[in-house]
Parts: C-alpha cells; structure tokens; sequence
C-alpha cells in the first residue's frame, strides 16, 4: 500500500482499506458496536450507541469504518438497511424533517428501490398527513429487515427536533423497534443527559478517548505505510521524532485530525521548508477552530478568546473579572466548557482552593492569533519553534541563517531565549509526568525511552544523567557509560555523571577504569552520591587485589555510614580476602543486624561461603532454596551451591550449577575459576585450560591467585590412567603459555613441569631440581609417601 | 439444556425470548386482564417495557390489543385521534367493523349523537370525547373478547395536556377512559410510564379533581427479579459476552446481589465487563460498582432519585423525604415507625406524625422505601442505599 490519499477532514473520502488501515485506538469499541448491530438484525433486539468526542477525534471515521464492514459483510445484506446522515445535514426542525431525510438517505444508499418515488408522493401532503405517511412508508420499506440509523451530531439533530419532534421519535422507536442507531455528537447533550428528557438513558454512551502518545506514534506509523513516506516511519521511532509527536500532543490534546495533519511535515528539518506548511496548517484549522467557538454560547465564546489571548492560565476570579461576569456566572460557564473539552483546570498544590483554567488545545489559540500576523517575530511561531526544535537544533539554525533574514533570525533567537529562560517547557513536565507514572508501574523500558527525548528536548547534562541511571536500571550498561560521557562532556566537573559512570564500571567488572573514574570526582564528593561513590570504589580496591587500601576505604565509609549493612558485608569480603577470618566473622555479625528477610539469610550464607563455613551455608541454603531463584541473589547463591558441590566431590553437579550461572548471568573471572576447578578435577584437562585462559585474560589478580593454587592441585589428577603422556604435555605447555609474564604463577608451572617429566621417565633424579619443601609436595602430590 | 447466550444491552430494545425472569409475572398479568384493567407500576430500569414487550409477544389466543406509546401526544385531541388511528390500522382487515366505525362517524357529523354506543354524549362536549367513545362503542360492539389498550407513558401524557389544556382537560380524559371501561365491559386498558401516576393525579387533586380515576383497576408491580433469575439473567450476559470466569455462577451471583436484581444494572455491569475486562471474578462486579457510584457522569442516573423530589414532591414535603431517606440510607436494620418518626424529630421541629406517615406512604409508592410485614420500613433497594449514603455523606448504622 503506497501513496495513497489520506483526507485532513472528510473521512469518507478514503477507501476503506485506508480508512481500516489508519483505524486505531477503538478497534475493540467497533467490535462491540458490530456485534450490537449484528444481534440487532439477528433478535428483535435493538441496541443503541451514542459516541461522544470533540471535532476531530475520528467519530466520523470511526462510523465510516462500520459502514463499511456491513457493507462487505455478506450475511447482513439482505437483512439490514443503512441510512447515514452525515454531519452536513442541517436544517432538521421536526420529526417528519427527520424522517424525510432518513428515507432520501435510503434512497441514496438503494437506488433501484424506486423509494425515490415514492417520497415524492409525500410532498403534496400536509405536514400531520406526511408526517404520518412518512413514518408508514419508512415501516413498510423496512419491512422485516432492520435499519441502522447512522446519525451524525445527533446534538445538532435534537436541538431542532425540540421537545415534541423528539417525544415522536421515542415514541416511534419505542411502537416500531426497527432501528438501530450509531448516533455521534461533540458533547454530551440535554436531550440525553437531562433527567427530564425523553431520551434519558436510551443510549450506550461510548466517551472517545483522545490519542496517547504511542497510539499517536501508532497513527503516524500507520500513515507513513499507507503513503508509502519510509522517512516519516522511520523518524517517528527516533527520539527526535517522539520529541516532535510530544510537541503535537501538547498542541492538539491528542486529536487524531491535528496528527493526520502534523504527520505531512513532521520530517521537515529546515526552517523554510517548515514555516510555509506551518501557516497553511493554521489556515486549514482556523475555520474548525471557529466552527467549534460557533457551537458555543457568547458567553463561553468571550472567555475562551480570554484565554486565547492571555497565552497563560488564569484563575476563575481573573477570568470573571475581565469578562464581566459574576465569580458564579463565570465558574458554571468554566465547568460546561471543561466537560466540552475546550478547557482543562490545574489546581496547584500549594494552593488548592484555586483552579486555573488555559485552552486544552494550545493550537487553537495559536489560529485566532494567525489573524493577527503582521511581521516581527510573532509570538505564535516562536512558541511553535521552541516546541519543535530542540535546543541544540536552534542554536545551529541561527548559526546558519542568513543575517538578510531578519525575522527568521529573530523567531530562532527568541525561541532560544525563550528556552533558556522558561523552565516550563510543556515536552518536559509532559514527559516529567509520564515518567514518574511508567516509574510507579516500575515500567523501566518506557522510563528509559522518556529519558532518550529528554535528551533529545533538552539534553541538558541532568538529562544526560538520568537518561544513563535508566539505562543502567534496564542492564544497559553500555549506553549508560555513553550517557554519562555525554554529561560529563557537557560538564568536565560534573561529579554526579561520574561517580554514576564507576558504578556501572564495577558492574562491568572494568576496575582500572572504575577506579580512575572514580579518582577523578573532585571532594567533595556530590551530595547524595557518596555511599555510591564509597562502595564502587573500595570494590574496584578489592577486585585489583589492592586488599589493604580497599579495607580503608571500606572503613572510612563505615564512619561516615555506619548503619550500611552492604558497605559492611563488602567489609567481610574484603578481611576474608585477606584471611583475616576472627576479624571477618565480627565484622560479619555487625553486618547481619543491618540486614532483614530474605536479604539477612543470603548475606549469611554468602559470608559463612566466604569465611569457609561452607556446610553452615549449604544447609542453610538448602532451608531457604527459594533465594536460588530470586534475581537479587540468585546469582552468588549459586554460586556458593557450586562451590559447596565441589568440595564435595560432587564435580559434574557443580559444574553443572556453574555452566548454568554462566548462561543466565554471564562470566567473570572467578566463576571461571570456579569451573576450571570442576572441569580440572572432572580430567576435563583441555576445556580447563580454556577456562583458565579466560581467567588470566581478564586481568583480575586475585583470580590468578586461586588459578596457582589450581595448578598445583592438577598434579595429582595427571596421575590417572584416563591421562596419558600427550594430554600431560598438552597441559603443560599450555601452562607455561599461559603463565609467560605472570610472576604469581611461575613457581606453580616449575611445579608442574618437574612433576610431569617425573611420571614421563619415572627418573626420582628430575625431583632433585626443586628444594626441599617444594620436592616434598610434588612427592605428597604424586602419592608418594615421604623421603 | 442450551446455554443462555445474551448481549449486554442496557437502555436499548430487548428481545421478547431474552426477557428472563418475567414469565409468571405475564401471566399475571394476562390473567388479571381477563377480569379488568391494569395499572403497571414499576421503578425505572425494571424493565416495565421489556415485560410489555414480552407480553404482546405472545398473548392468549382470543385477546386483542394495540400499544401506543403516549409521550408524543399533548392534547386530548390528539390522544383520541391516536386511539382511533391505531384502531383503525389494527382492524384494517376487519371491514364490518371499519363500516360501523365510518358509518357513526357519519352520524356525529349530522349532530344526531343520541344513543351512539348506547349513551348518551353531550352535544356540546368536545369533538375528541366522541371521537373516542364511538371508537370504543364500535370495538364493543363488534368484539365480545377483551380488547387491550396497552398505553405507555400515560402519565406524562396526563401532564403534558395539563400543562397545554389545563388541569380541567386532563381530569376530563382521565374520567372519560374510566366511563369507557365501566360502560364497554370488554375494554382493557394498561396504564404506565416512566413517572408515577400518583404524581400526575397529585397535581390533579391539589386543584380539586375529587375522583380516583384507578379504582376500578387492579395495581400490578414490575418488581427486580429473584436472585436466582437475576443470576440467570448475568450467567447468560456472561456467555453472550464471552466474559472469561473462573466461577462463572460466582461472579453471576456477585451481579445479582450487588444490581439488587435491577435488571438494567446486571445488563451495564455485562457490559462493562465486556467493554474493559478480559477476565473477571467477584471482585470485579464490585470494583464497576463502585466506580459507578462515584462517578460524576452518573451513568446509571442515580441522582434522578434526589433530583425527582424536587420535581414531583411538595415543597413542604421535601425536607421530611431527605431526612427520611437519610435515616433509612444509615440504618442496616428495618425501623419502626416511631424509630422513624423520633429520628426525624432529631432533625426537624415537628409533631406531626400524621403528616410523616403521608410522606412515607408517598416513598412507598415511589418504591424508595418498602414496608415489612411486621409493620417496619427499609430502604426497597440494596444498590439505591448505598448510592445515597455515599452520595450523601452517611455514616452506617447497625
């Protein structure tokens, strides 16, 4: 589907595919609207339903998209009428006026039926006589198939069919249950809503919603396919993009006219392929806009131009004073026009006695100040400019205009200003709005695309940063780190970015940069970030094997911190690093206090893991197993569940846990670690050797550490028959590979070499290469009792 | 058995089979007027319509009957015109009639009116009385089994010509549709509408109209339906909506009770499920109830049953209601009437018992309040109760 004609304002111009095609938001309301027709045609039933929405929010399309389905469906074709009378119908005074054009309408739809005709018969009537005859002939022409009355402003329709034509068309309804009516209006209107009326709850009233952002982005893809426009598709889903959709929804209050209208220059990039559709646009809108200020009383007429011109919110004591009004008058006029839809009320916080009232739709304000266009920088297409561009984009667009284009430079440079100084850009408090909702639905991945167009609003360096904390919360951690190096390019000194940014280092386990990062947070360090700032710090201490300036750093934050139960838990791993237990198992009951729950019982086991207690923290992982499967701990619980399996002999069940580990939650060099141990002691030789390669490779000095004491525990392991000379060999030079400019692991490898040229030849001369003490481990190791 | 499969379809037109719970009540109905005429009472969203509906759907073999709804007719004129039109229509095929009809309409016009239908009419009177005794004369005569007027909206028709012809005129029709049922024994009329006769006769009465125009007709109530046919009524919306359940009974049960078996409510609770909910459970019910009572829109027009007292009541009655149904609205447990009447006096300076006791019998009738047969009064409806205590601020009490 491609190029296609997308009408602004006469939806039943389209073809049905397009007009199917742009449907959304209401696919399940047609459903339901279908269905009630269907068992209107099928049972003596009748359903009646009424849709409420302001001009433009689709009701017309939506009662194009029903014609159309029962027009195509087969099985109603002999069994229902259609009679549409479209909002261009006027002049509706009495039933019989009604009548006439429901029957015209009939003989437009079936023109072969010769009913044509006979509605001419009707004219030479009297006004009772035809009434009358009318109302029999629509009967008799509808037979025993049912009539579905498509009545567009009913409002309009009831206003002349006053009380009495009104009470015949109930009446009517109620003696020949025939019809079935889709009716639509503006409003809500007295002939339905007053208690009084005939017509009070008759029908299902369906209020329209307006467009939420993603159902407007949805329109817009929608649009962009049907006129085969791929740039439109595709910037709509850049943050850009949304930006500019933002800025529509704040101008339009989510009308689905003003998007199909927005969607033809929603791409333009420069200014003067811009300002020319832009004040066509206001000139195809003005008469809709005028046409609603029409439907209103003078009094309500007065206020919203108030309003319009005011260019801000305004109290009802304001807004009765400059109209003349009484407080009363004006407040009861204020409540109508609000539940039109024209206006929306703020009451703020610190004043909740006061209402203040502003235009819903910012853009009708914007068309009656059209009209008063003469030049200089006008305040409309400033306020529209800084709603379109970002502030960036503005301050490139004024580099690069002309100095000749006096207005166009002084439109950029006011909207500029303009942005700088108004800290209420209504993208922002709507996407600070939207946000803290995605946020209390704990919805990240939305929070984290409002903090892309905020960047791209306003990308201000707290943009920048915030964007990044989103990014980091939804496992993102690349784009963080680019996030927070665009805030701290926006501001070298920026603490807060930084401090962020060698948080998610250490997540990233990339400690060296961490570490520097960190280093470089001028003291002190920003408010509210230090704990941040401690804990990542001392945790890059420790993961480069720098214990002792870690455990300082660890106490230093405890001062300052003391209730912090994971600044002390990092306290026990980091005194166990150093091997000093007594003091770790202290620290460790300190620790447990702060903790609570489910969080209390995974630092315990966690820290017996550490302090060696590994039965005490197996059984009580086995009491609580659930822990195993909650994504806070699941990891290290795992972990120390494989580490316990190891140790008990169990090596293919532990290195199931850590392959397992692995795949779910990524590697880091002790988990590989771990599994080397589980592939070593399973003679898995080759794959250990891979692993142990992974360990050295990245970096991390205490991993190698464990690695040494691996190598020598490989020693009795090359004993087994399943080990024959090559695969020694094998792990040997792979070792020494692997060991070159490691000074930790040379004297393991020398070790290992003695040990396997001694099983090779079975010379006891090759273990008179090492001194004693290290001869009589290779001996231990090889199974030989003592010298 | 087949599955009960309804569309929700609150305020429209339903289908004679998928009225549930009104069998026995037709009948009733039907039976009673084999031996007079009735007067149809019931409070909004019944289903007064659909139980007429129901009843022309399949009416004993031997009756006949038309129904007008009268809402469109202001005038007496216009009223007897109508009855002799719908006559006419329904007895196209009955020419024997048709001629007898014609040929005593010939006979008004050359002014000999004497002895038409067998009484005697008034020459002067007016056009529109004759009109429709020789409408009635002439069904009469011609047919010895019962023939039905079923007349909806009566009452705003008796307010409507009130307020265009005066208080005279409607008296007069009122008299004049008493004469014909006690003159042509085979003549049945069904009064209804949506507001209460007894408001349209009040009116008359506060200007002197000395008769009671029903006396002679038996009063027969729409009432809300048993549980177990409400229940039926939801599971069937349930299934025709394709509403997903776990408990189907149990949800259809939560409807039942919580729509106080209003029927137009258990069709809006449907609906809304099937508008908003993919899948519902008890909570559910209560969740769009609530929402319902709170919501500005009012979509079940509860307010009508504060703002009609401003409309039909007295205003030296007005304050009494309030405050009766405000004590009913509080209190859990039926009263008696001396609970009731010290109550009010907590409220009001009053020590007219007998001036309550009017007010409360209007509330009967009005179906706001119901009488217990040891003698003590509630609130009629469980779901109009709780509206009113939430929409006026109360507090329960035990």
């Amino acid at each position: 589907m491609s190029n296609s004609f997308v009408s602004k304002f006469t939806p039943s111009l389209m073809t049905p595919e397009t007009l199917e095609a742009l449907f959304v938001q209401r696919q399940a309301l047609a459903d339901q609207v279908l269905d009630d027709i269907r068992h209107s045609v099928k049972s003596k039933a009748k359903h009646y339903n009424l849709l409420i929405g302001p001009r433009g929010f689709g009701k017309t399309h939506f009662v194009a998209i029903i014609h159309n389905r029962i027009l195509a469906d087969e099985a109603l074709k002999d069994k229902l009428l259609m009679a549409w009378l479209r909002e261009e119908e006027r002049g509706v005074s009495s039933f019989l006026e009604l009548l006439m054009r429901v029957l015209l309408a009939l003989a437009r739809q079936y023109p072969d039926s010769g009913l044509e005709q006979q509605i001419q018969g009707l004219y030479d009537l009297s006004r009772k006589e035809g009434e009358r005859a009318a109302a029999q002939l629509l009967i008799k022409f509808v037979g025993k198939r049912t009539l579905l009355l498509i009545i567009e402003n009913l409002d309009s329709i009831f206003v002349g069919l006053k009380d009495v034509g009104q009470q015949a068309l109930r009446a009517f309804l109620q003696e020949h249950p025939i019809c079935t009516i889709l009716a639509t209006s503006t409003a809500l209107f007295s002939g339905v809503s007053l208690q009084t009326s005939v017509f009070y709850g008759f029908f299902h009233i369906h209020h329209l919603d307006e467009l939420s952002l993603d159902e407007a982005i949805g329109l817009l893809a929608s649009i962009a396919q049907v006129k085969g426009d791929t740039e439109l598709a595709s910037f709509i889903h850049t943050p850009t993009g949304r930006a500019r959709i933002r800025a529509v929804d704040h101008l339009a209050g989510g009308n689905h006219r003003v998007y199909v209208i927005f969607s033809e220059f929603l791409t333009r990039a420069s200014l003067d392929e811009l300002v020319t559709p832009f004040m066509r646009m206001l000139d195809d809108l003005t008469p809709y806009y005028q046409g609603r200020m029409d439907l209103l009383s003078a009094q309500q007429q007065q206020i919203v131009e108030l309003l319009a011109h005011a260019g801000a919110p305004r109290t009802v004591k304001e807004i009765a004073r400059r109209s003349f009004m009484t407080p009363q008058t004006a407040a009861n006029q204020l409540k109508d026009l609000k539940e039109k839809g024209y206006l929306i009320g703020t009451t703020p916080q610190s004043d909740k006695r006061e209402t203040y009232y502003e235009l819903r739709e910012p853009l009708m304000r914007l068309c009656f100040e059209v009209k008063e266009y003469r030049g200089g920088p006008i305040r409309l297409f400033v306020d529209f400019l800084r709603l379109w561009y970002s502030k960036d984009e503005l301050a490139r667009r004024l580099e690069i205009a002309p100095l000749t284009c006096g207005i166009e430079r002084a439109c950029l440079q006011r909207a500029l200003e303009m942005l700088e100084t108004d800290s209420e850009d209504p993208r922002v408090k709507a996407c600070i709005a939207d946000m803290e909702e995605y946020r209390g639905a704990k919805d990240y991945v939305h929070c984290l695309q409002i903090g892309e167009e905020l960047t791209a609003i306003r990308g201000s360096k707290e943009d920048w940063t915030g964007y990044g904390v989103l990014a980091d919360a939804t496992g993102r951690r690349e784009e963080a780190l680019n996030a927070f190096d665009r805030a701290i390019s926006l501001d070298q000194g920026w603490g807060d970015a930084k401090c962020l940014k060698g948080r998610v280092l250490v997540q990233l386990r990339r400690y060296k940069e961490a570490l520097a990062v960190l280093d470089s947070v001028g003291q002190p360090v920003p408010e509210g970030l230090e704990l941040t700032w401690s804990y990542a710090r001392a945790n890059a201490l420790l993961s480069l094997g720098r214990e002792e300036e870690s455990l300082c750093a660890v106490d230093q934050a405890i001062d300052v911190f003391p209730a912090d139960g994971y600044l002390r838990a990092l306290r026990v791993r980091v005194l166990c690093c150093l091997g000093r237990k007594d003091e770790a198992l202290q620290s460790y009951e300190k620790a447990a206090v702060l903790f609570h729950g489910d969080e209390a019982i995974a630092e315990q086991i966690a820290a017996f893991s550490l302090l060696g207690r590994k039965d005490e923290a197996a059984a009580l992982l086995n009491a609580h197993s659930h822990l195993l499967e909650d994504a806070r701990w699941a990891r290290d619980m795992r972990i120390v569940r494989g580490s316990w399996l190891l140790d008990q002999g169990k090596h293919a069940a532990a290195l199931a846990v850590f392959d397992e580990v692995i795949r779910n939650q990524g590697e880091d060099a002790g988990l590989l670690t771990c599994r080397a141990a589980a592939l070593l002691a399973l003679a898995r030789l080759d794959e250990a050797l891979k692993a142990c390669k992974q360990v050295v490779a990245s970096g991390d000095k205490k991993a190698a550490k464990v690695l040494a004491g691996i190598i020598v525990s490989t020693i009795p392991v090359l004993t087994q028959p399943s080990v024959d000379a090559a695969l020694r060999h094998r792990w040997l030079v792979g070792w020494q590979e692997l060991a070159e400019g490691h000074e930790q692991l040379q004297v393991t490898v020398l070790l290992l070499d003695v040990a396997t040229r001694y099983l090779d030849t079975g010379d006891d001369r090759v273990l008179l290469e090492l001194p004693v003490e290290l001869r009589e481990m290779v001996r231990s190791l090889l199974g030989f009792g003592e010298e | 058995m087949t599955e009960l499969r309804l569309i929700p379809n609150p305020g429209g037109h339903l289908s004679p089979d998928e009225v549930i719970g009104r069998d026995s009540l037709v009948e009733t109905l039907w039976d009673t007027l084999e031996q007079q005429s009735v007067v149809l009472t019931a409070e909004r969203r019944m289903g007064k319509t659909a139980t007429m509906d129901k009843m022309m759907s399949a009416p004993p073999g031997h009756i006949r009957f038309v129904y007008c709804d009268l809402e469109q007719v202001h005038t007496a004129a216009e009223f007897a015109d109508l009855i002799y039109r719908k006559v006419d229509a329904y007895m196209g095929a009955g020419k024997r009639f048709k001629e007898g009809l014609h040929r005593a309409l010939e006979k008004f016009k050359g002014a000999s009116l004497d002895g038409v239908g067998g009484i005697t009419l008034d020459v002067a009177s007016t056009p529109w009385k004759v009109l429709l005794d020789i409408v009635m004369a002439e069904l009469a005569r011609d047919h010895q089994p019962p023939f039905v007027f079923f007349w909806d909206e009566l009452p705003l028709m008796i307010k409507s010509i009130a307020d265009r012809e005066g208080d005279e005129q409607a008296m007069e029709v009122l008299d004049a549709l008493r004469a014909a049922r006690q003159t042509y024994d085979t003549i049945r009329m069904v009064y209804t509408g949506s507001i209460g006769l007894h408001h349209a006769l009040g009116r008359l009465k506060r200007v002197g109209y000395a008769n009671d125009p029903t006396n002679d007709m038996s009063t027969i109530e729409v009432p809300p339906l048993s549980p177990p046919d409400a229940q039926l009524l939801a599971r069937g919306l349930l299934a025709g909506a394709g509403i997903s359940a776990e408990h189907h009974y149990k949800v259809a049960a939560a409807m039942a009770e919580a729509t106080s078996g209003i029927p137009f409510f258990i069709h809006y609770v449907a609906k809304i499920m099937r508008e908003k909910h993919k899948r519902v459970d008890a909570n559910t019910v209560e969740e769009i109830i609530r929402a319902v009572l709170v919501d500005s829109g009012d979509p079940w027009h509860l307010s009508h049953y504060q703002s009609r007292i401003k409309t039909y009541y007295r205003e030296k009655d007005q304050r009494i209601v309030l405050v009766l149904l405000d004590i009913f609205a509080a209190h859990e447990r039926p009263l008696t009437f001396n609970e009731v009447f010290g109550l009010v006096k907590a409220q009001v300076r009053t020590e007219d018992a007998e001036h309550v006791r009017e007010v409360l019998m209007l509330l009967r009738q009005d179906h706001y309040v119901v009488q217990e047969q040891d003698g003590t009064y509630r609130f009629r409806f469980g779901i109009i109760q709780r509206w009113w205590r939430l929409h006026r601020g109360l507090e329960v009490i035990g």
